[in-house]
């Protein structure tokens, strides 16, 4: 105890914050490591695999999961759940293509990112206000959000060929560094901040890990699940236009399944659905995990069907042990 | 059966949880014929004695005969088998089901290929009923019935094992006075067909009422066994409460008390009626009562985690309506919450982060997190209440239960509210953290703050308070100075 005491009493920042390291990032670490050695078996089989061209290849194709993961990183860390990400991407990304006529890349992407702001903060009215498990709420706005793109759209594709700054968000680069790679470092950036350093965090993961508790000293659970849903929703709306830009194609029956995806990604990075659990570092980690195991498979001439399954055994061998670790510390 | 074998027979017993003795050399027995009570303060033993009698927990010394026969349940099925059943205070029927559906739940009687016999079903349940002289139609949906009646269908399940020992834990908490007299009527049948009876209960009028003889336990012992015709109520609660204790003065300190703080007037909703009484600034206010007398109902309502219904809510002279924990925290009140697993803590995060909870707007800067600040806060939380940790970042389910305890308290101390309810601190705190709990409540009611204290044990409360209020069944039946205190008269409020 004493010694404990003037421990804290010479450098109390730093102590603390060194068992805070490695208590909150053993889930990281353990991450990157895995990804390492990925990488690391990925230049053995086939030596350009290392090259910034593959690297970009590989990252560009997961940047949309990202993306939308980290949205939903924190909506599971807050204990629900966001069924309604690919919905919400398709139809922001459709009522954002019905202003391609205007000519304005600015206008396009604001309303874009506007429709899923709304959607999410929709999810999280009917989560919040009506009650309803955001399992089941999110699921119904996945159903009604992918018909209303139907509907509006009649079922057609938009293709925002014209539009130069829309198409640059998907294929352009500064300084040779891709749009979207920057976008998603930004954003991966911006969530790390707003997760870990401020008041707003704390919140989130107290929140998730003990909704009783949170309550009984003040914080109000409603704004919080609130303000996770709606981040939830730009960050799909956002992952939307990065996917559409890059493909010149905005399709009202694009990214079947990318619910799921998301999912998986968030799962490996660490985050349990219980709530209270989860890091942005994991989420990123386990997207480029993904990223390379999907390359690494391409690479080796496996077909895209048996891709998914060594894809989902994969999670599943990572996410176990965790798993069992979890409920030991319970 | 003669009067000289019992019916069921416990010789002692013993029942050890990690560092607590629950049952200490514990010997009872019931005769045909017979309803014996068991009475005593929460935390007696009572649930333990119980639930070694029916097979939910194993004793870990002794032994339990039933007719004379050595028997070793390991659940409460074997013991039904063994024709030993048990009414539990709460109803644990389907209300979607039938009343003869609920009687004979698990033991359907069944017809050749499986079928529901329900014609037999409902002659059967029509049987029991009658036996207990209730006209209730056994083909009604049990959540059609009233309360009282749905507690006849519970001990007509009891029966519907035909039983000889029927054991009856606190079956008349929820009912009112018709009715608890409606059950004694049962009870008294019963006990003229040959069964015997078990009663536990906090109505003392109505133990001495029914019973014949009368068990007070204590502190996991057995401190009288009387017939009932021997006792009084006032001769009961100083067995139950032990030799009457004087308030320990070591951490009283005498203060005077300032204007009033929170007012309640009359006050009330589901739970609770009519509750009025006022804090003054720099006082120690206990409020007593048993299990079920909605003490815990009357702290969350003003903390707004419970809606109030009726009555006016006055704090620092202004009339509050809190909607929820937060409004009530931002108007000076703090609620330290008695399961700290469930209310208090949030156990995935570390020590730093849950006392950070309750001041986040006040470490702040533009929505960030003022690191320093918080580390400044938890370490004099940490000096002050001698919370041993191996760093602030350590994760709090690596804490011991008592240092656990004064995380919560420490997080509340940190806001520095005017109005501190404290429940049950001192809950699973071995003797030295409880002092220095204690010190630290005490001293803040010395820096003019008020508390307001609920806890398991009466002396605790006395040693500390300026002032008991005393509740029952959603009502204030008492109020007692410092210089009245007498746990003899405090406790005979808690059976009005």
């Amino acid at each position: 105890m004493s010694v404990a005491e003037e421990k804290f009493a010479r450098r109390p920042v730093k102590s603390a914050a060194s068992i805070e390291f490695w208590h909150r990032h053993v889930n990281s670490i353990s991450l990157l490591g895995i990804l390492i050695l990925l990488l690391v078996a990925g230049r053995i089989i086939s030596p350009s695999f290392l090259s910034a061209e593959n690297l970009k290849v590989i990252l560009l194709a997961v940047v949309g999961t990202s993306i939308i993961a980290f949205g939903m990183t924190m909506v599971v860390i807050s204990g629900e759940i966001d069924l309604s990400v690919a919905g919400v991407a398709v139809l922001s990304s459709v009522v954002g293509a019905m202003f391609l006529d205007t000519g304005s890349a600015v206008l396009v992407v604001s309303v874009t990112l506007f429709v899923g702001l709304i959607l999410g903060f929709l999810n999280g009215l009917l989560v919040v206000a009506i009650g309803i498990p955001s399992l089941i709420a999110t699921l119904a706005m996945l159903g009604v959000a992918r018909a209303l793109a139907n509907i509006t759209s009649s079922g057609k594709a938009f293709y925002p060929d014209d539009i130069e700054g829309y198409l640059w968000l998907g294929r352009g680069d500064v300084l040779g560094v891709p749009v979207p790679i920057l976008i998603l470092i930004v954003t991966a950036l911006l969530s790390i901040v707003l997760t870990q350093f401020t008041v707003f965090g704390r919140k989130l993961y107290a929140t998730g890990g003990n909704v009783s508790a949170a309550r009984l000293s003040g914080i109000r659970i409603w704004r919080v699940k609130i303000a996770v849903f709606t981040i939830c929703g730009i960050a799909a709306a956002l992952g939307g236009i990065l996917e559409s830009a890059r493909l010149s194609y905005i399709n009202p029956a694009a990214f079947p399944g990318m619910e799921l995806r998301v999912l998986a990604v968030t799962v490996l990075g660490g985050a349990a659905l219980a709530g209270g659990s989860g890091t942005i570092v994991g989420t990123v980690l386990a997207s480029m995990i993904i990223g390379v195991i999907n390359s690494l498979l391409n690479q080796m001439g496996v077909s895209i069907y048996l891709q998914q399954v060594v894809t989902a055994l994969i999670i599943l061998a990572v996410v176990l042990p965790g798993l069992r670790h979890r409920q030991v510390a319970k | 059966m003669t009067e000289t074998s019992p019916l069921l027979e416990v010789k002692n017993l013993s029942k050890r949880f990690p560092g607590v003795l629950a049952l200490n050399n514990v010997s009872f027995d019931l005769r045909a014929g017979e309803v014996h009570s068991l009475v005593g303060e929460n935390g007696a033993g009572k649930s333990t004695l119980l639930s070694c009698i029916n097979g939910l927990q194993k004793p870990s010394e002794g032994q339990i005969y039933l007719s004379g026969q050595k028997t070793e349940f390991n659940n409460p099925v074997d013991a039904i088998r063994e024709r030993l059943s048990m009414v539990h205070q709460e109803l644990v029927l389907c209300p979607n089901l039938t009343v003869a559906e609920n009687i004979f739940l698990g033991r359907e009687p069944k017809r050749r290929g499986g079928l529901k016999d329900v014609v037999r079903l409902e002659n059967d349940a029509r049987k029991l009923l009658d036996r207990l002289r209730v006209p209730i139609d056994p083909s009604r949906k049990l959540g059609l019935l009233s309360l009282n009646e749905q507690q006849i269908v519970e001990i007509c399940r009891a029966l519907a094992a035909d039983p000889k020992v029927i054991v009856f834990d606190e079956p008349s908490a929820s009912l009112n006075d018709d009715q608890v007299t409606h059950l004694l009527q049962i009870i008294h049948d019963l006990k003229a067909q040959g069964l015997g009876i078990i009663y536990v209960s906090h109505r003392l009028k109505e133990v001495l009422d029914i019973s014949d003889r009368i068990t007070v336990l204590r502190d996991g012992q057995i401190v009288a066994t009387e017939t009932a015709e021997n006792l009084n109520e006032r001769r009961l609660v100083s067995l139950m409460v032990g030799r009457e204790s004087k308030p320990g003065e070591s951490t009283y300190s005498h203060r005077d008390l300032g204007e009033v703080v929170l007012d309640a007037q009359q006050i009330g909703n589901q739970q609770f009626q009519d509750i009025s009484f006022s804090l003054h600034k720099g006082e120690i206010l206990g409020i007593a009562g048993l299990l079920g007398c909605q003490r815990e109902a009357v702290i969350r309502a003003l903390f707004g985690a419970q809606k109030i219904d009726s009555g006016k809510l006055v704090i620092h002279g202004r009339e509050q309506r809190f909607r929820s924990p937060h409004d009530a925290i931002e108007n000076g009140v703090a609620l330290m919450a008695a399961d700290r697993k469930q209310d208090g803590l949030v156990l995935s995060m570390t020590v730093e982060d849950n006392i950070s909870l309750p001041i986040l707007d006040r470490i702040r800067s533009f929505g960030f997190l003022r690191r320093r600040s918080l580390t400044e806060v938890t370490r004099e939380m940490i000096e002050l209440l001698a919370i041993k940790v191996s760093g602030f970042a350590q994760k709090i389910s690596q804490l011991s239960g008592g240092n656990q305890q004064k995380v919560v308290i420490g997080k509340w101390i940190a806001r520095k509210s005017d109005i501190i309810i404290a429940e049950d601190p001192t809950r699973g705190v071995d003797v030295g953290a409880k002092f220095e709990i204690w010190r630290a409540i005490q001293s803040l009611a010395d820096e003019g703050r008020s508390v307001i204290l609920l806890t398991t044990e009466l002396e605790e409360m006395m040693m500390v308070c300026d002032r008991i209020v005393v509740m029952a069944r959603g009502r204030i039946t008492g109020s007692f100075q410092r210089d009245e205190f007498s746990a003899e008269a405090i406790a005979h409020r808690f059976f009005v």
